[in-house]
Parts: C-alpha cells; structure tokens; sequence
C-alpha cells in the first residue's frame, strides 16, 4: 500500500506543463499521499508491549529512558488524536509500564473511558485496567462512564457486569456510587456468587462513601448473602459488615433513621458464628464443599475465618450477653481446634485473640486469648513473634485483668529480649519495662542489664583507626537506645525496688554498664535519693561504687600520677567518668562513713591510704587525660556525645574536680592522716594545673587545709543538706511518661529508631548526635565553673550552699526543667530526626 | 480503607508492579516505591516481614508536594482512612496526619519483593498469606513464574491482583476460583477480538498470550 502511494506520488510529481486544473488535482493527490504516508507508517512502526519493554530495558542511562518514553509517548498521543482502533489496547498496555516507571501518562486517561465504554469486551478488560491503574479516583473525568457502567451493570454478560462492578469497587465517585446503588444491590443477590463476591466490595465502598441512610438497601441484602455457600461470598459479606458497623457508629444517629444495627446483628451472627463452627471443625460441608482448593497450612480457608473473626468483634461491641457467650463459645472453639504452627493458623488465631480481647468475653476466654500470644513468642516466624509483643503492649496499654495475665508469660517476654531482630528486641524491652512490678522488677531489670550490655553501651570494642570511625556510628545510633534502656532502668529502680540497697545495686551496674550514656537527670535523682536515705544506705553506696569504680586505683603502688594510658597500657583506655564521677561525690559525701575502722553496717572500712590513693589517682589521671590525644576517647565518645551533650573530656575534668573535692572533705572529716597527705598532695600539684579552673579550686583547698578549720572552711566542707528527692523522682518518672505515654509510644519510639538500624546510613548517623542531641545539650550538665564553688568564701545560708556545691548533680535537674526543649528532644528527637534524615539522605543522594 | 497498595519490585528497588488503593498523584507513588525499598532492602534476612509506620513520630518530611523530591516519610503518602470527598488538592491529603498505623508487609521472593501497604485494620499475618497466594497464583499462571514474567506481562499481573483484591480489600483467595475467573475472562476477550480485522486479531494474541494455559 505504501509502496504504490509511492510510486503514485513520483508519477504525479514529473508532470509538467499540463493545465493549472491538471497541476491543482495533483497536488492534491501528492498532498493526500503525503498524509497517508506518513499515516501508514506510524501504523506499521507502532511498536509492540514487549518491543517498548525491551528498548526501555536496553536503555544504559536514565536520559536515553526519558527520551524513549517521550518518543513513544508522543506517537501514541498521535495514534490516539487519529482514532486509531487497532493499536490502542496495546498503546494503554504500554502506558501502564510508563505510569509504573512515573512518567505522565494524563493524555491516555480519555482513550481509557473510550475502550471502557467499547461494546468488545477485550477493549473494555484494557479500558478498565487503564482506568482503575492510571487514573485518580478523584478525577472528574470518571462521571463521563456513568451511564456505560449502567448499561454494563444489566448486561447479560457476567463478564462484562464483574468488569464494571470492579471500577465501582476501585475508583467510583460517590456520585456514580449513589447512581448505580440500585443495580448494584440488586447484583448483591445475583445468583452467581463470582458476581456476589464483586458487588460485596462494591457496596462496601458505597457504605464508606456514601452516608448511612442511603446504604440501607445494602443492609437488607446481607442476611442472604450469608445463606449462600461460597466461601468468597461470605468473605467478603464479612468485610461489609465490619465496613457497616463502622459506618454505623460514625453516623451515631445523625441521619435520624433508628440504628440497622440490632437487626443486622440478629441477622447475621448466628451464620457467621456456624461458618466459623464448620471451619474449625472440619467442616460438615455447610459452607464450602471443596474444602480442598481453600485449605491452607491445615486450617480451612483461613482468610474466611480471619475475616469472619473481624466481623464479629464488630458485631460483638454492645451485644447482649446472650450473644457474647456465643461469641465467646466459639472464640474458645477456634482457640483450641487451630494449629497456630504455620502461619495460616497463627493469623486465625491473633484474629481470635484480637476479638476477645476488644469485647467482653468472659475472663477465662481472655485468657486464653493471652496464653494464646504467649504460645506465639515462641512461634517460629519472626512476625509472629512481633505480632504477640505488640498485641501485648496493647493488652498492658489497656490494663485490666489480662495484664496480670500478660505478666504472668515474663519469663518468654524476657526471653524474646536476647531475639537477634532489632525490632523484635525492641518491642520485647518496651513490653518487659510495662510489665515490671514490685515482685518481678530484680528479674526483669536483670535481663534488661544482659541487653543494656549487649547493646555494647560498656564494652570498648576494639579500636583502630578507621574501624573506630564506624564504631562510632554505630554506638551512635545504639547509644540512644541505651540512654533510653538506662533511663527506664533507673525508673524502675525508682518506682519497685525492693530495697535501698537493691536500687544501689542496680544503679550501679547500669552505671557500670554504659557509663556517660546515663542521662544526668539518672544521676542526679540517684543522688538525690542517696542524700535522703539513712546512713546505712549511704555507706552501702559509698562502698559499692568505691569497689566498682576507684578501687582499681588504689592498686598501683608508686605513689606517682598514673595515667590512664599506662593502666590499660595493654589495649583501650577503660575510663568510666561518669561512674567515677559519681563515686567521687558519694565518696565525698557519704565516704566518711566507711572509710576508718568500721563502717556503719559493721564491716571493715576501707582503708584511708588505699581510698587516698585511689582518689588522687583519679585526679593526677583526670590531669593527665587533659592534653591533646592522651585521652583517647575511644568508640564511646561519638556516642557519649550524643547521649551526655558533654565530650569524655569534659566529663574527666569534672571528674578531677569531684575527686579533689571528696579527698578535701574525706580528709577533714575523718582526719586520717593519710587522706590529708593526699589531699595536702593533691591540691599542692594541682596548683599548678594548667586547667585554670582546676588549679583555682585546688589553690583554693590548699589553702582551706593549712588553714584552721573554721568558718569559711568548715562551711565549705560540710556535708550537703538532703535534697529533694521527691522532687527528682517525680521528674525522673515524668521525663519517662514523655517518652512513653502508652506502651504504644514507647513502641514507635524504638521501633523507628530500630527499623532505622537496618539502615545505617552514613551521614544520617552524624545528623542524629549533632541534630538531636548535640545543641543545647551541653547546657543540661549545668556544671557551673569551678569558681561556683569558690562562691562559698563568702558562705551564703545553709540552703543557698546546696545549690553551689551541688555543681552539676544539682543543677541538672533544675536545668532540665529549665530547658524544656532538652527533655523532650530527648524522646523523640532522635527517632524523627533520624528517620527523615536517613531517608532525605538516602534518597536525595 | 484496608490495604492502601500492593507493590512488586526487585532488591534493586525496580518497580515491577504498583497498585494503589488510595488516590495518590504519581509522584507520591514513585516516592512510596522508593522508600519502600529502601526500608525493605536494609533488612537482613529473618528479621520479621513487618515495617512499623514511622509516622506517627514527627518526622519532617516534606510530604508529596515535592513533584517526587523524595518524601520523608513513605506513610505520608497515604491520606488517612475517609479521605473520598472527591476534593481537595493532593498535596493536603497528603499531608494529613492520620496516616498512622499504615505498615508495611513484605514477603521475598527470589528476587522480587512482594510488599503490601496496610492500615491497621487489616491482619499483618492475613497479609502476609495473601501474598502468598498471589505468588503462587502468578506461578501457576505463568508456570514458574519469574521476573521476566512480571516485566513483560504486566497488564496480566494486574488481572490477577484484580481478582484477589478490589478497592484495597481482599475478595478471593481460592486459588482454583482465581484461575477459572481469569480464563473466562480470558475467553471472552479472544471471542471478542476475533471478530475484528485479522490485524486486531494478531494484536489480541500478542498482547493477551498464553495467559492462563491450563
């Protein structure tokens, strides 16, 4: 055909000299032939799906893919302008793989409606693909199809009416909804139950369009629905009545009409209640006959039971009890006839679960439902794992009864603590934190220790050169969960410990355990509860941290400044500053207690010249630790910062002045003579400290100790007056219900933190110290200059001189207060920060 | 709502198939693939097939507006639960915050990625069988199917997430019913077609294939 155009057009052209009537008629036929030309060949060179795919695939950059798409788009844009019928299915197929890969594909939406409304049902099956896939459901363009999807709804092809029921389904406006309702209901008692199973989600979308006293008719239509026996059918029946009820409750009796509700319910649940009867029962063939084709794993139709199970916790809410114990009664059936062991089984059972717990079903129904969950924590699929600890975190949330009974799975909750899934580990800490009480907390923050230290917030791993720069990362990121992890611990110590001693003991290893990544409102309420507590108590903690954290010290036997470096000479430097800061005040504080011959509780006292030793030690190390890369911070300070707003090295200074300060007070008030030589020791090398700061504070003591001790110094050294420790606990505890006001926030909270885990992104990781933690944070510590303290030359009244000498232990708190933004930057800063930063980062290259 | 959208992609992040339930402009979908991928791809093997939403902290993210400048957040894509007026520019439903509870579900499959979209009224485990039972019904379908399959059939795939899925919930998941209801469909397209030109005759079975050869 091209061919002789062809040859048309030359022959046309050499003619010469005829009439101008000769040379018009041939032009125009050239011109026609040009058109026609042109026209052929855009139809033989119409590229196939699978051609277009190739190219696209075939294409090395993402330029060369634009420009394909904008050719071949363009050519189809002409072949849909020219009314081409031949080629326009395979032209919508192809901007289906276009709109996929995002380009724009707006111009194809009007050749969609036109295959649609196509008497041919191969047109129709592609215009309809093309709609529900490229075109939004919001766009105006859908009401042109009203009257056609009319016209489809009555035909006397099932095929065509399941085309048409599934675009009311996918994208009806509530316009074409509130149109077609008539034959879309009377399709919802069709005979053919593939068509049933269709308008079924068609009405729900109805239902959720269109208000309630429109969709009445689809209310009626529900019980024969449910007398059928296809299994589709009654799946989906289940679907529209969660959707009804729904509906129902939003309108709440504004549409004036009585609630449908009771009738529907007496309607419908002695069917749904015998579907589920047959289904977990084998089946005595009321519902389904080929059993085989829908079993799944062992269970039967596990989608229809699942569904079946959602209906009823619907319909349950505000049944009579008549109603609940036979909902409960087969709650209880399903609960022991399923086989949680593959995952069909599993997700009928959580659907039971969920229903029990969401109605008023008997208290031995609700307990199986959570002897249910627990079965899951030991399931073997991780997802069933993580389901249970969420369900269980809802169950606490809601408190009741069931959480005694959630309490009572501890040990597999605890269990799930040491999982390998970050997510799964997380949901399990956040559950085994709500689940403490006063009975269970020394077990439960025992293993909550085993993971604080899992999370390597203690152990300096190994360490060289760019290995550290990734440890840091890392540790950043882990650090939060640990502060986090360290806070609840402190809380739980506040709130359930058993004894003082045990609340010592635990702050003590958490201390241990991570050091700098305990918060300083830890710090300072665990001071604050030591300076309330009875002298028993406060040389028990005396001893305890003196043992964990300076008695190292006190081993080395030249009495020559060491250093840190030499200590660990072997590996990586094991300070602890925050620890031996804290020890250094409660030595200072309360040491006087257990440093001589006997201490209060009866044991021997530690021995003055060893307690010497080790707080010089600590001073002349903190010293020593000061210049450029002697300390070195290891993989924990990329963390530290993050967690402290303070770098390890200015947490050493503080340190240094903690323990300048306990050895000056120890030595006054025990006079042992060996603690005042130290002291005089100290304060006479640090006098020359190039720290000025330092060198002031021990100028200062100096000179308090060769003095008499009166007035300015015994003012100076006395012991602090209690503070208030129900204050700090309320804080403690408040800055925890920031954080985890419901399980729930608890749960986002880690759990994004922790599906951030998996992500590690570079720079993102940086983003979360300096973003999140690094402004601002700095002024938390609060730890006023050292000149503070010197402000007690001129002794102010006793209670003045709690907030100077208190220093950063003291302040920290009130600063927290102050700084409003630090708190709460702490509790959710770092997950959102984090998780936008990972993926703008990601993302925008 | 239920399941807002069901997507297919490879482990390099390629979309292989996108279906969505909730009205998005293209370019919040092309952002959903992308983050979806990027959360799913970090995952290291046995750790549970379930993404919390992170919405629900305060991310930034600058939503869909962008024109596909990378949403912060996938789950912002999703406009909460009524959302149908029919109004209302995209970007602000967009940004509507109660898109809370929206979760990710994935299952792999060699090299494919099987991920559906859910608001929390749906059952992660029901989901995760659903899943399943798509794979498997693609499998029979194309016999053995695999991502050349996906690739070039494409429009074939979505015919068969129609028959399991419409509007977001879940209609059919008896695998033998799913295959029937595609072979009529099937039939009925060829009896159509054949009427036409021999041309459109030959596109029809281009384009159809072998879909369903059983």
């Amino acid at each position: 055909m091209p061919f002789c155009l062809l040859q048309l057009s030359d022959g046309v052209c050499p003619v010469n000299g005829g009439t101008s009537t000769m040379e018009k008629e041939a032009k125009k036929l050239f011109s026609r032939a040009k058109d026609s030309l042109s026209k052929a060949k855009r139809t033989y060179t119409c590229r196939t799906l699978k051609e277009v795919i190739t190219a696209y695939r075939a294409c090395t950059s993402s330029a060369e893919e634009k420009a394909l798409v904008k050719k071949e788009s363009a050519h189809i844009r002409d072949l849909f302008k020219e009314g081409d019928t031949a080629f326009r299915r395979r032209n919508v197929a192809k901007l289906l793989f276009f709109h996929m890969n995002g380009y724009p594909t707006d111009f194809g939406h009007m050749e969609c409606l036109r295959l649609a409304a196509s008497p041919k049902f191969a047109d129709k099956r592609v215009g309809v693909l093309g709609l529900t896939v490229l075109v939004d459901e919001r766009a105006s363009i859908l009401m042109l199809m009203t009257n056609g999807l009319k016209a489809d709804l009555v035909s006397e092809d099932p095929a065509v009416t399941a085309l048409a029921l599934t675009v009311l389904g996918d994208i009806a406006t509530p316009e074409m909804l509130r149109d077609l309702l008539p034959e879309l209901v009377s399709h919802l008692r069709a005979r053919s139950p593939y068509l049933v199973k269709k308008a079924a989600l068609a009405a729900t979308r109805a239902v959720r369009k269109l208000p309630l006293d429109e969709t009445l008719d689809i209310w009626d239509a529900l019980p024969d629905m449910l007398a059928t026996r296809s299994d589709a059918v009654h799946l989906c029946a289940n679907t529209l009545i969660v959707s009804l009820v729904e509906q129902d409750a939003e309108d709440g009796g504004r549409s004036g009409e009585p609630s449908p509700l009771p009738g529907l319910r007496s309607a419908c649940l002695p069917s749904i209640l015998q579907s589920l009867r047959d289904a977990v029962s084998g089946g005595k063939g009321q519902v389904n006959a080929d059993a085989d084709s829908s079993t799944a794993g062992g269970v039967r139709n596990p989608f229809l039971q699942v569904q079946a199970l959602a209906a009823l916790r619907e319909l349950g809410r505000g049944a009579g009890q008549e109603e609940l114990r036979a909902i409960s009664d087969v709650l209880v059936q399903v609960a022991t006839s399923t086989d949680a062991a593959k995952l069909a089984g599993a997700s009928v059972l959580y659907e039971m679960v969920r229903t029990a717990l969401a109605l008023d079903t008997t208290e031995a129904v609700q307990q199986t439902a959570v002897t249910a969950l627990g079965l899951f924590l030991a399931h073997k699929d991780t997802s069933v794992r993580y389901i249970a600890l969420q369900e269980m975190a809802a169950v606490m949330n809601r408190g009741g009864a069931c959480a005694e009974s959630v309490r009572q799975q501890r040990a597999t909750i605890l269990a799930c603590v040491q999982e390998k899934d970050p997510s799964i580990q997380a949901r399990a800490v956040a559950l085994a934190f709500a689940i403490a009480d006063r009975s269970n907390v020394a077990e439960i923050a025992g293993q909550l220790l085993v993971y604080v230290r899992s999370l390597g917030g203690g152990a300096p791993p190994a360490e060289d050169g760019d290995a550290a720069a990734s440890a840091t990362e890392g540790s950043t990121e882990s650090g939060a969960l640990v502060s986090d992890a360290a806070t609840k611990l402190a809380q739980l110590a506040v709130q359930y410990s058993p004894t003082p001693e045990w609340h010592v003991d635990t702050l003590t290893s958490v201390l241990v355990s991570v050091d700098m990544l305990v918060s300083d409102l830890v710090v300072s309420t665990f001071l604050a509860f030591l300076s309330a507590e009875p002298p028993v108590v406060q040389a028990y903690a005396a001893r305890a941290l003196y043992e964990a954290a300076l008695s190292s010290y006190a081993g080395d036997s030249s009495s020559q400044p060491s250093s840190p470096l030499q200590r660990d000479s072997g590996g990586v430097p094991q300070r602890q500053p925050r620890l031996e800061r804290v020890a250094a005040y409660v030595l200072g504080e309360h040491g006087h207690l257990v440093v001589g011959a006997t201490d209060q509780s009866g044991g021997v006292g530690l021995a003055p010249d060893a307690v010497g030793q080790a707080l010089s030690a600590v001073t002349y190390a903190s010293t020593w630790s000061q210049g450029e890369g002697a300390f070195r911070g290891g993989p924990m300070e990329g963390a530290v910062v993050g967690a402290a707003g303070a770098t390890i090295g200015e947490e050493i200074g503080r340190v240094r002045s903690h323990a300048l300060t306990a050895l000056v007070k120890l030595a006054v008030r025990t006079g042992a003579p060996e603690l005042v030589e130290s002291a005089r020791k100290a304060t006479s090398t640090l006098s020359s400290s190039r720290d000025v700061e330092t060198q002031q504070r021990a100028v200062e003591y100096h000179a308090l100790l060769e003095g008499p001790l009166s007035g300015v110094a015994a003012a100076a050294l006395a012991p602090l007056p209690p503070m208030d420790y129900a204050a700090a606990r309320r804080r403690l505890l408040a800055s925890g219900v920031r954080r985890a006001t419901g399980t729930a926030l608890v749960t986002t909270g880690l759990v994004s933190l922790l599906d951030g885990d998996f992500m590690g992104g570079g720079g993102s990781v940086s983003a979360v110290a300096s973003g999140s933690f690094g402004g601002g944070a700095p002024d938390l510590m609060g730890d006023g200059p050292a000149t503070d303290l010197m402000a007690l030359e001129a002794p102010p009244g006793g209670g003045h001189g709690q907030s100077t000498d208190l220093m950063a232990f003291g302040q920290s708190t009130d600063l927290v207060v102050a700084n409003p933004t630090a708190g709460s930057r702490g509790a959710t800063g770092p997950s959102g920060d984090f998780a936008s930063s990972v993926l703008d980062d990601l993302l925008g290259g | 709502m239920a399941i807002h959208a069901i997507v297919v992609m490879n482990t390099t992040g390629a979309a292989r198939l996108t279906k969505f339930y909730v009205p998005l402009p293209p370019a919040a979908q092309q952002a959903f693939v992308r983050d979806a991928h990027v959360l799913i791809a970090r995952r290291p093997e046995g750790v549970c097939n379930i993404i919390a939403s992170v919405a629900s902290v305060d991310a930034v993210g600058d939503g869909a507006g962008g024109g596909g400048g990378g949403s912060g957040d996938w789950a912002r894509c999703f406009p909460g639960g009524g959302g149908g007026s029919g109004s209302g520019g995209a970007a602000a439903s967009a940004a509507a915050p109660s898109s809370e509870g929206v979760r990710l579900i994935y299952r792999q499959y060699a090299t494919l990625f099987f991920v559906a979209a859910v608001d929390e009224t749906e059952s992660a485990l029901g989901i995760m069988d659903l899943l399943q039972v798509l794979v498997e019904t693609l499998d029979q379908c194309f016999e053995n199917v695999c991502e050349l399959d996906l690739i070039f059939h494409m429009d074939k795939v979505h015919y068969v997430i129609d028959e399991i899925i419409v509007g977001g919930l879940v209609m059919e998941t008896n695998m033998a019913d799913i295959l029937a209801a595609l072979q009529t469909s099937k039939r009925e397209e060829l009896a159509s077609a054949g009427g036409g030109t021999g041309l459109a005759a030959g596109v029809a079975s281009s384009f159809g294939g072998n879909f369903i050869k059983k």
